[in-house]
């Protein structure tokens, strides 16, 4: 394979013109996923072969055009300009040329090595349109071959041309899109000038800059501005501005823009014949049942009500499975390993640890492979559209209403579907508040501290009222991030509805497995590190006062011959919990417990609590078998009576406390495998930062509210 | 030019030249005494959200907003319009787009620019944002994004007949 030459090909095209179903077909299985570097937008990568070359396929994300305004824009312009791939596969729905071609024109100003592949064939041919194709690529000047990813029609002639391309067999067809005469006049001006720098016409085509110039583009502004030519491409920017404003009360940008849709509009009059529309199209019919008037909020809540149960219901079948499974690793591993340090670092450290990361698996691929079905049905922008209002209101955009469903079942996952969300602040947001809608490992506290401190009645509603608050919290928080924080900076809502259609299950289940790989991949090293860090904090440093003290008391006991054999196993057991107890006290975490303990005193939290929270940073799930260990209880669960008896003995524990208990875990920092995916997906410290103390911030301040308020009451 | 009652401005005067809607809507409206050909002028104290107040004939009556959308009139002047002012139904023609920087570029970018026609499509279930069809595709837009878009009609959309395609539309 190495010997062969290979072909950079990029493709490139609108959302949902099918470039992931086509770029399944050119490289099936063959396919890797990774991160842009420094954005989080997946690159799609994969290799396939033909006529003797190994062609390599970069699935640029999918854009309107090639300005700079998100980051999918900023990374498809940046790797078409800069590295230059071999050919350029412009996918375009053939439904909607109008639309789609907007970019190809864009792609023929950077001069690139152009393909168009006019896909979704079969529905021109099922809608009856004729389409003269010869006409088509004399007009736009670029190759273009009919496909389908349905029927697969067009594959192979596609990958003909690309090594035909290449090798030179055939050539480009050029033809350039001329602007009327004004425009053109400075185009050329602006190209003399810009021709007389050798070095930057090295890089870029000279008349894309001029172009790019022209409708005041940040990027090729900041590029040509380091360059000496500046001063005279100045000069005529400036005249060019002004004569546009004086003659034509407009100015080139929107000329430009007019002018290229009017071209576009121009060649699809000439060449396209459409049977006439009789009848209502499918994707009407749809809409006027998933998203009218009276019925189009109740289907959008039931959708998102069947997302969630399915993920986090059915995900927990295989959870189950998965937890048994390293319990049972962990417990053979004990039978073969001989006792020491190296047996609880490889059994309770890393067995436990790979455990954590992998239990999040089955949430993520139910949920991605669901949120993938929607997507490429295109139901997802209709959700967007339906709930759009009420997220408005609070700052937000209507995509971040699934993220926040998400986040009642899990942080993690929520972070990770964040990024249908395309401006950076929105996102940012979404992601602050994701943690305060208040996630399932959260819920065990709750039962616990609910139902051991008010009476069963009650109990319910301070459960239901708990949420609400977290709900509550996350909303003004959106509001408040976003005008303190970002000014007020949120995505314009104009988005494409696209028609309905089948997705393929190929794609939904590539889909699916990418987003485990991501999740493996990037987040899955950090988190098992960072559990055995925790692990070994809440277990060393090993006291061997107390360890002696207790042994010595086993021993004594053990030869006590006042007892019976029942009364000794009693004993001995109650030495080793209380032994537990102590140890946890003494280890790093039982220090930071009661370093934090004047930090959580105004909140009536005695020590006990204080490391109990401290755990509940590498799971939430472990602040109540912390509370069982620290209370000298050993192995508990939320229903323990023993833990509540303990739990209301303590003369600090009062209702107050309960309560601001509560608040406390809804609301503080969420677990640490949620930290690091936040990372990942922010990839900013400074956010991760921000995160950590906002979170935490906004507990303590609302557990000392709740605790010092409801004191005047209860 | 043709325009919505509800849409012309204060103190202009305009001529029915259509009543659309349900049947219910068209009694209701011919109880108000109102014909085709009938020469109507907007009172200038019209309340921002309120019911109009128009001389009709020379006569003061108010008509509630929902219903004055339903009548369509004529007039010498032209009426600034945008799409956010438009119903279901309506199609119309991008005259002027007036919003900056992102937005602008986001709906130059889509298409929206000077001529293209737009049929609104509907309004989402909780009245905001719109979805509208251009160039044979479907695009949504928040009201406030809609508002930047001036318009010129050329259709109404028959505005109201929802009672005889049935509840569900
Ligand atoms: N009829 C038909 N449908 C297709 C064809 N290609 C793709 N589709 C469908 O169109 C929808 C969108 O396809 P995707 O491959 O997800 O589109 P995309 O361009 O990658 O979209 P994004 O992932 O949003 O960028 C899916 O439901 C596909 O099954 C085709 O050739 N014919």
């Amino acid at each position: 394979m190495s010997d062969k030459k290979e072909i950079l090909v990029a493709l490139a095209g609108n959302p949902n013109s099918g470039k992931t179903s086509l770029f399944n077909k050119l490289v099936g299985a063959n396919q890797k996923v990774g991160n842009w570097s420094g954005v989080t937008v997946e690159k799609y990568e994969g290799v396939t072969t033909h006529g003797g070359f190994n062609i390599r396929v970069i699935d640029l994300p999918g854009t309107y055009s090639l300005t700079t305004y998100s980051p999918e824009e900023i990374i498809t312009r940046k790797f078409l300009v800069e590295e230059k791939p071999d050919v350029v596969i412009n996918v375009v729905d053939a439904t909607n040329l109008e639309r789609n071609f907007y970019l190809t024109t864009q792609l023929i100003d950077i001069r690139a090595n152009l393909v168009v592949a006019l896909n979704m064939f079969d529905e021109v041919t099922s809608q009856k349109t004729i389409i003269d194709i010869d006409q088509l690529e004399r007009l736009l000047g670029a190759h273009m071959i009919p496909t389908s990813t349905v029927n697969g029609s067009g594959i192979e002639s596609l990958l003909e041309h690309i090594v035909d391309l290449y090798t030179g067999k055939i050539e480009v067809k050029r033809n350039k899109m001329n602007f009327s005469q004004h425009l053109e006049e400075y185009i050329e001006q602006l190209v003399k000038v810009l021709s007389t720098d050798a070095e930057l016409c090295s890089n870029y085509y000279p008349r894309w800059l001029a172009i790019k110039l022209l409708v005041n583009d940040k990027d090729v502004y900041k590029l040509v501005r380091d360059n000496p030519v500046w001063i005279k491409v100045n000069v005529i920017l400036s005249e060019v501005i002004n004569k546009f404003n004086l003659e034509f009360n407009s100015d080139p940008e929107l000329m430009l823009k007019e002018e290229r849709h009017a071209f576009i509009r121009g060649a699809i009059k000439e060449t396209v014949i459409r049977a006439p529309k009789i009848k209502k199209t499918t994707t009407e019919i749809i809409d006027s049942i998933l998203i009218n008037r009276v019925t189009g909020l109740p289907i959008f809540v039931f959708f998102m009500w069947a997302i969630f149960q399915i993920t986090f219901q059915l995900g927990e079948i295989p959870m189950h499975w998965i937890e048994s499974f390293f319990t049972w690793l962990g417990d053979y591993s004990m039978t073969v390993i001989p006792a020491g340090i190296a047996r609880s670092v490889i059994v309770d450290g890393i067995i436990a640890g790979v455990g954590g990361v992998i239990v999040f698996l089955p949430n993520i691929m139910i949920l991605f492979l669901a949120l993938a079905f929607l997507e490429g049905t295109g139901y997802m922008a209709r959700a967007a559209f339906v709930i759009d209002k009420v997220m408005h209101k609070f700052g937000l955009h209507g995509k971040s209403f699934i993220p926040m469903v998400t986040g009642f079942g899990c942080s993690v996952p929520a972070f990770m579907t964040t990024r249908t969300l395309k401006n950076r602040s929105d996102r940012i947001t979404t992601m602050l508040i994701i943690p305060f809608m208040s996630c399932g490992a959260k819920f065990p506290v709750y039962v616990l501290i609910a139902g051991t401190f008010f009476e069963q009645s009650m109990a319910g509603n301070i459960l239901f009222g708990i949420y609400l608050f977290g709900v509550l919290i996350a909303l003004i928080s959106a509001k408040l991030l976003k005008t303190v924080v970002f000014h007020g900076d949120s995505e314009p809502f104009v988005m494409e509805l696209p028609p309905y259609r089948m997705p393929s299950v190929n794609t939904l289940f590539f889909q699916m497995w990418h987003k485990a790989a991501l999740y493996l991949k990037k987040a899955g090293t950090i988190i098992l590190f960072a559990s055995v860090l925790i692990w070994l904090a809440s277990n060393y440093p090993v006291s061997t006062d107390i360890e002696k003290y207790y042994e010595d008391q086993i021993t004594k006991t053990e030869f006590n011959t006042q007892l019976d054999e029942e009364a000794k196993n009693y004993a001995i057991s109650e030495f080793k919990r209380n032994e537990h107890a102590e140890q946890i006290e003494y280890s790093v975490v039982g220090r930071i417990g009661h370093f934090i303990a004047p930090i959580v005193k105004p909140l009536g939290f005695d020590w006990r609590l204080g490391v109990s929270l401290i755990t509940g940073i590498a799971a939430k799930e472990i602040v109540v078998s912390t509370m069982g260990t620290i209370y000298s209880l050993g192995d508990v669960d939320e229903h323990s009576s023993a833990l509540r008896e303990r739990l209301l003995s303590s003369p600090s524990n009062t209702k107050p406390v309960a309560l601001a208990f509560m608040v406390f875990v809804l609301l503080y920092l969420p677990c640490f495998a949620s930290t690091i995916v936040f990372y990942k997906e922010a990839a900013s410290w400074k956010w991760t930062l921000f995160f950590g103390l906002y979170t935490t911030g906004i507990a303590w301040v609302m557990a000392f509210l709740v605790y010092n308020i409801s004191g005047l009451f209860l | 030019m043709k325009y919505r009652l509800s849409n012309c401005p204060p103190g202009s005067e305009v001529i029915i030249t259509e009543l659309c809607g349900g049947t219910g809507a068209q009694d209701n409206l011919k109880s108000l005494g109102l014909k085709l050909g009938d020469k109507t002028i907007l009172s200038t104290d019209r309340a921002i959200s309120g019911p109009l107040n128009v001389f009709l004939n020379g006569i003061l009556i108010s008509i509630g907003k929902e219903l004055s959308s339903k009548i369509i009139v004529e007039s010498n002047e032209e009426f600034p319009l945008t799409l956010a002012q438009t119903k279901a139904g309506d199609e119309s023609e991008v005259t002027k787009i007036n919003s900056n920087g992102d937005i602008r570029f986001r709906l130059l970018d889509m298409g929206l620019v000077r001529g293209v026609k737009i049929k609104t499509v509907r309004f989402a279930p909780l009245g905001d944002p719109i979805s509208i069809e251009l160039n044979g595709f479907n695009l949504s837009l928040r009201l406030n994004e809609a508002e930047s878009i001036d318009v010129k009609m050329i259709n109404f959309g028959s505005n109201g007949a929802e009672k005889k395609r049935g509840w569900w539309r």
